[in-house]
């Protein structure tokens, strides 16, 4: 594996194995992602997609194979390390924190990447609060919901909901960003709204992983595309690569091809 | 002290009546409970309220007046207990209290949402008790560090289910 | 709930004021208090109750989790405290700087057993803890507890060789009542107490936003064990005896009833919830006559069931009712606010 690309590449999978009981989940799944481009995984219910996910934030460890970050191993970091190591992660419903207003909400990802998994930190609230607030109204600006930052997440909309969400994780700064079926349940409008918010964050050069169903999303956003069936990748390439092959289009494209 | 009066009982065990019936009633209290809970239809609606009221709510279904009959059930089957337990223990104005601890420890080991469960706890801890007696100074300290133990093993008590009250 | 843009604007103003007139109102208490009835010394014991159900709300409002045994650290507290009066020195020094470190630890060793638990399992679990610790101090400790009767004998405490009496320990306990709230209203205001309220709004996020969860939880947990400590502790320097109930469960149940009609999650309810139940007990309960338990039982299904928020909700909603009042406008209620996305 040690050949001159491996450095490029942000994140790997090597030949990755889960097995639930008897069953598997996911059978010796690789998978490449460049810095800075965007990788869609798509595939059918129960094709893995999630679990490969819970693999990549360490919620799941694999039976066989070892996933690497930024060259670093993953296999014995602990979830909370991985995503500090910059790992951020946007689940199918968007996960914030509900009673809390959009600016404590990301202050408190900007504070996690400041002060790192755990400080115990009295004596100098003040100014620590102010500088963290200031960060969690730029990444509101970036994301569109600056002018309500005073109001209490719960309030939101679900597309605003899922504003906040990726508000939250960039002001992790992550260097991955890992979408979880990022337009679940949302109306088209709110879907071209999110497609739109994610190619602006494309620009700012961090490296996304997202799982979809929505193949107007992935044909519109990845650079490249991996296809998981029963398990396991029976494609690797760009959209358009994937889109003509065969065996892609009879296990699953047929029907939901536009 | 009975053989002494009546030396024809050599070779038997004299058990009180009353405990006998204890025993009966108790066993017939929770089959009929666990028969509601498992066999019927309202025992299958609150089963699922259980998991998700929210759901049932939508299917229209009046969640709250069917937790309101277990409630009234539960208080039912504890005035059971005050009942026929009643005349083999000391009764006095705080003896509810002296049995909300313990009820409380049965519920957890056994697990939450679970009647087996909650036979298998009171077996276990009754048990320990009856069998600590000897040594009245841990006796009481016994059932707690069961329950410590149980529940740092199996986080959900012995038979618990995934997401009751957590 | 205190509104979201309160607390914002609480931190950037800073703990003086709320501590000023806390401070201003316990310290005088010794001149008011007699007005309407408590009798000397109850003041002092209030200021107990208020640190101890201090740290209480830092657990429960906070991070969300309840303990239904936070006795156990009270109790261990009052006869650590006790234990080192009778056999070390009368001096109470040694003997709080011996029950901080004990609860210290205690709450160490339970918190670690207990960081992966939650809800119902959590409250159980602690309530074990301090039953174990209840039976055990009547039975295999009974000869250092001195079993049923509690602890007796102790020497009166002193300070630098002074003896405490009544207003010296109330200007203590004051004392240690006023820093308390203090470093509470800090920790509520600072990025610690925010990681602990969000470990109550979401865990899930806070662990993928790259937080130690229970470290955070354990470190609230120990927080929280430490005011019960100290409570405890000050507890035996008023009154130089240990009651068994100092570590029964009964005395876990007052605290969770005190933050709960006082306000849950608002540090300022639960202390009021606190000195209500003390006066309440007290005093109030002379006036009813014997049915005074019964009138109390009656108050807190009330509170609980109409007033959620307790107090402090109370309070905010008659503030809300009497600007809409005054107004005369379609003010609206903050009921109604919230539902505006």
């Amino acid at each position: 594996m040690a050949d001159a690309n491996a450095a490029a590449h942000l994140l790997e999978v090597d030949s990755v194995s889960v097995h639930f009981g008897g069953v598997a989940a996911l059978q010796n799944v690789d998978l490449r992602v460049k810095e800075g481009s965007t990788h869609c995984i798509i595939g059918p219910n129960g094709a893995g997609k999630s679990t490969l996910v819970n693999v990549l934030t360490g919620q799941i460890r694999p039976d066989e194979g070892h996933v690497r970050f930024a060259g670093q191993s993953l296999d014995a970091v602990r979830p909370h390390d991985i995503n500090q190591r910059g790992i951020a992660r946007v689940f199918q419903s968007p996960s914030i924190f509900d009673e809390m207003s959009l600016r404590n909400n990301v202050a408190i990802a900007a504070l996690a990447k400041r002060d790192g998994k755990f400080r115990f930190n009295l004596f100098q609230p003040r100014s620590r609060m102010a500088s963290a607030w200031k960060q969690a109204d730029e990444k509101l600006d970036a994301v569109g919901l600056a002018d309500q930052r005073h109001t209490e997440a719960e309030h939101l909309s679900r597309g605003d909901k899922r504003r906040l969400e990726l508000a939250i994780c960039l002001a992790a700064e992550p260097r991955l960003l890992l979408l979880d079926e990022p337009t679940a349940g949302m109306s088209r409008h709110e879907t071209e709204s999110t497609i739109e918010l994610l190619k602006q964050i494309a620009s700012t050069g961090v490296t996304k992983v997202v799982i979809e169903h929505d193949m107007h999303l992935v044909f519109s956003l990845a650079e490249r595309l991996s296809v998981l069936h029963q398990g396991s990748v029976i494609a690797e390439g760009t959209p358009d690569e994937v889109r003509n092959n065969q065996q892609v289009v009879e296990a699953y494209l047929g029907g939901a091809r536009e | 002290m009975l053989h002494e009066y009546l030396p024809f009982l050599e070779g038997f065990v004299v058990y009180p009546m009353w405990r006998l019936i204890l025993v009966i009633v108790s066993l017939v209290t929770v089959l009929a409970l666990f028969g509601l809970l498992q066999f019927t239809r309202f025992g299958l609606v609150v089963r699922a309220g259980m998991r998700d009221a929210e759901m049932l709510r939508f299917l229209g279904i009046n969640i709250e007046r069917r937790f309101a009959i277990v409630f009234g059930l539960g208080a039912g089957i504890a005035g059971i207990a005050g009942l026929f337990g009643g005349p083999v223990t000391q009764v006095y104005p705080g003896i509810g209290m002296a049995y909300l601890v313990p009820s409380f420890l049965v519920v957890v080991i056994g697990g939450m949402g679970s009647v087996p469960g909650a036979v298998i706890a009171s077996l276990l801890l009754g048990m320990a008790l009856a069998f600590s007696a000897e040594y009245s100074n841990i006796q009481q300290i016994i059932i707690y560090l069961i329950a410590v133990v149980v529940l740092l093993v199996r986080p959900r008590g012995l038979l618990g289910k995934k997401g009751v009250l957590e | 709930m205190i509104h979201e843009q309160e607390r914002e604007t609480g931190a950037v103003r800073g703990e003086l004021v709320p501590v000023g007139i806390f401070a201003a109102i316990a310290l005088t208490m010794p001149f008011w208090f007699p007005l309407i009835g408590g009798y000397s010394g109850l003041d002092t014991k209030i200021l107990i109750f208020v640190i101890f159900v201090l740290g209480f709300d830092l657990l429960l409002g906070f991070t969300g989790y309840l303990s239904f045994g936070h006795a156990a650290f009270f109790g261990t507290s009052a006869y650590t405290t006790g234990l080192t009066l009778l056999h070390y020195s009368s001096d109470i020094i040694p003997a709080m700087l011996m029950s901080i470190l004990v609860t210290f630890v205690l709450a160490l060793l339970i918190g670690l057993l207990l960081t992966k638990r939650t809800g119902i399992y959590f409250a159980i679990l602690t309530l074990a803890f301090a039953s174990m610790l209840y039976r055990a101090a009547l039975s295999i400790f009974s000869d250092f507890t001195g079993g049923d009767n509690g602890l007796t004998g102790l020497p009166s405490p002193t300070l630098f060789g002074q003896q405490l009496h009544g207003t010296a320990v109330f200007m203590l306990v004051a004392l240690f009542a006023i820093v308390g709230f203090w470093i509470a209203l800090r920790i509520a205001r600072s990025p610690f107490g925010l990681m602990l309220r969000a470990i109550k709004s979401n865990q899930e996020r806070l662990a993928y936003t790259g937080i130690d969860v229970s470290l955070y939880k354990l470190w609230g947990f120990i927080v929280s064990g430490l005011y019960g400590g100290v409570a405890g502790s000050l507890m035996v320097i008023y009154e130089p005896y240990v009651a068994t109930h100092f570590l029964h469960w009964t005395m876990s149940g007052e605290v969770v009833i005190m933050a709960v009609i006082g306000g849950v999650g608002t540090l300022i309810g639960p202390m009021i919830g606190a000195a209500f139940m003390m006066y309440f007990e007290n005093v109030a309960s002379a006036w009813i006559g014997e049915q005074w338990l019964l009138v109390l039982g009656v108050l807190f299904v009330l509170i609980v069931m109409y007033l959620p928020g307790g107090f402090v909700d109370g309070a905010r909603r008659l503030r809300a009712w009497i600007r809409h009042r005054r107004s005369g406008t379609d003010a609206q209620s903050p009921a109604e606010k919230d539902t505006h996305g």
